[in-house]
């Protein structure tokens, strides 16, 4: 499993190298003193680049094709595919913004949960993907019920960040519930990151249980 | 000892087609060629040998070992090749094969540079600069590579121009006959397998429908032609019948029994000619076709 980790960093080193010098250097711009132009949209928007890169190409060569071909479990294969997208991903992430990951900043500033739950939203769509891919080749009502797994994590992330954005830029307008449970920070932490084991692990499942790896 | 692969009852439905239950096996160290038209099931039964579809019913062995896509031994005997050549297409041939090589025990680095220098293919090139035959090369070096005792090739030279077809298969062939392994290759074009096959299966429509050694194809089979007056005419093991006033030509799938007819019933200037195994593949295609219509 790892040996396919290790190739896939390898083969997209310089897109990596490139994201996270950009991604370091842009979300960190208000250390400084560049907030007039928010450089962390850019970081954000090369995060994101990056990242569809990394995606799409795996896809476009037909990654899953070549590697059911090699010796491996199958379910090495799928936790190894979704390891490169979740290291990728969490490695980006704390290059970002170092300051929205403190433990300070998780309990006390709404905004670093803004932008956490929008970065979370993007691994979680890109998981989404790879699943449907792989569901698509099962035409089995059984298998269908990790679609919709999925698609309920999907949403349970999407209303908590569309509560958390809400309470944080204006707090009138969120929902009694959502400013009720940002009084404990606790709950909008698991509410935000239970999908992403989850999805991790039906990933891998979908992969499994694919009737073909010839589709992307 | 082990069949180097065995299919029992295996079925595989796509809606509008269904391949099996198909029941075929190949012994260690045979050549078996896999004949049929586009679309006759051909690549799916490879794929689901090789574990990239999934059969929906059925059973297959590889040298004994079920083909459990979890216990994945059995592909380290294993070397396919199939119509798709897919690989890193950023990294050249030679780290393509370097990243192949960590998966294989068996990976020997010099007989990739004895195949490479055979093949004359330039590993330093990125994949995606190398020509559709070079890629049909790196296929080839990196399913060869790991010596496997099975080798699987579905119509790899297809989309090729019929030169460097030739020159691939010229030196694939005389890669592969100086080795001991089974080879199962599947093509709609037989002289592409016609010289290594011992021997040859039909698929249509989903099953094998005749499987013979190919020495016994050419010592029965005979384009035979003769004159007779007669009206009825009813001879044994004919496949193929054309009349012009007295003149006749069949095709015979057993010629000593179709002459002996002939001579029984008093045909004049008998003559009976050998079949290339081309011809013989062609009309055993056809005539599944014609059964199949009727």
């Amino acid at each position: 499993m790892w040996q396919i980790v290790k190739n896939e960093l390898s083969y997209h080193k310089f897109i990596l190298i490139f994201g996270c010098i950009t991604v370091a250097l842009f979300g960190n711009a208000t250390k400084f003193g560049f907030e007039r132009f928010d450089l962390s949209e850019m970081a954000w928007m090369v995060f994101l680049g990056a990242y569809t890169v990394i995606y799409t190409k795996s896809q476009e060569e037909k990654r899953n094709q070549y590697f059911a071909r090699l010796p491996l479990p199958v379910k090495s294969i799928g936790l190894a595919r979704i390891t490169v997208l979740y290291l990728v991903f969490f490695g980006l992430l704390v290059l970002n913004s170092p300051d929205h990951l403190t433990w300070k900043a998780l309990t006390e500033d709404l905004r670093s949960w803004t932008v956490l739950l929008g970065n979370t939203l993007i691994l979680i769509a890109y998981t989404l993907a790879l699943i449907v891919a792989d569901i698509h080749t099962i035409r089995n009502r059984k298998y269908r019920t990790l679609f919709w797994v999925s698609v309920a994590s999907y949403a349970l992330l999407m209303t908590t960040l569309v509560t958390t954005s809400l309470i944080y830029y204006n707090q009138q307008s969120a929902p009694y519930w959502g400013v009720f449970l940002f009084k404990k920070p606790i709950i909008p932490v698991l509410l935000s990151l239970l999908p992403i084991p989850i999805l991790f692990h039906v990933s891998i499942a979908a992969f499994m249980r694919r009737k073909s790896y010839f589709a992307a | 000892m082990p069949k180097a692969f065995e299919f029992k009852d295996v079925i595989k439905n796509y809606g509008d087609f269904s391949l099996g239950p198909l029941n075929l096996a190949l012994e260690p160290g045979t050549v078996l060629g896999y004949i049929g038209p586009n679309g006759s099931g051909k690549s799916t039964t490879m794929h689901c040998l090789v574990g990239l579809v999934k059969a929906d019913a059925g059973e297959m062995h590889v040298f004994g070992r079920p083909n459990d896509p979890n216990k994945p031994e059995w592909k380290l005997d294993i070397g396919y090749v199939g119509d798709v050549h897919v690989f890193y297409e950023n990294w050249s041939g030679e780290r393509n094969l370097k990243f192949l090589r960590q998966f294989y025990p068996n990976w020997s680095d010099a007989l990739v540079a004895d195949l490479a220098r055979r093949f004359e293919i330039p590993l330093n090139k990125k994949a995606k600069e190398l020509s559709s035959g070079n890629r049909v090369k790196l296929s080839l070096i990196s399913a060869l590579a790991h010596q496997p005792k099975l080798l699987l090739l579905d119509e790899p030279t297809a989309g090729l121009d019929p030169v460097v077809r030739t020159e691939v298969l010229d030196v694939l062939f005389s890669v592969l006959e100086d080795g001991e392994r089974a080879i199962f290759y599947s093509t709609h074009i037989l002289s592409d397998i016609s010289r290594l096959a011992d021997e040859l299966a039909f698929i249509h429509n989903g099953n094998v429908v005749q499987r013979h050694a190919k020495e016994d194809l050419t010592d029965l089979w005979r384009k035979i032609t003769f004159q007779f007056d007669g009206n009825s005419l009813q001879l044994d093991a004919v496949v193929s019948h054309k009349q012009e006033g007295r003149d006749h030509q069949v095709i015979s799938s057993n010629f000593e029994k179709t002459l002996s007819n002939l001579s029984t019933l008093g045909a004049e200037n008998v003559q009976e000619n050998r079949m290339s195994i081309d011809e013989i593949a062609v009309q055993i295609l056809k005539d599944v076709k014609n059964v199949a219509n009727r």
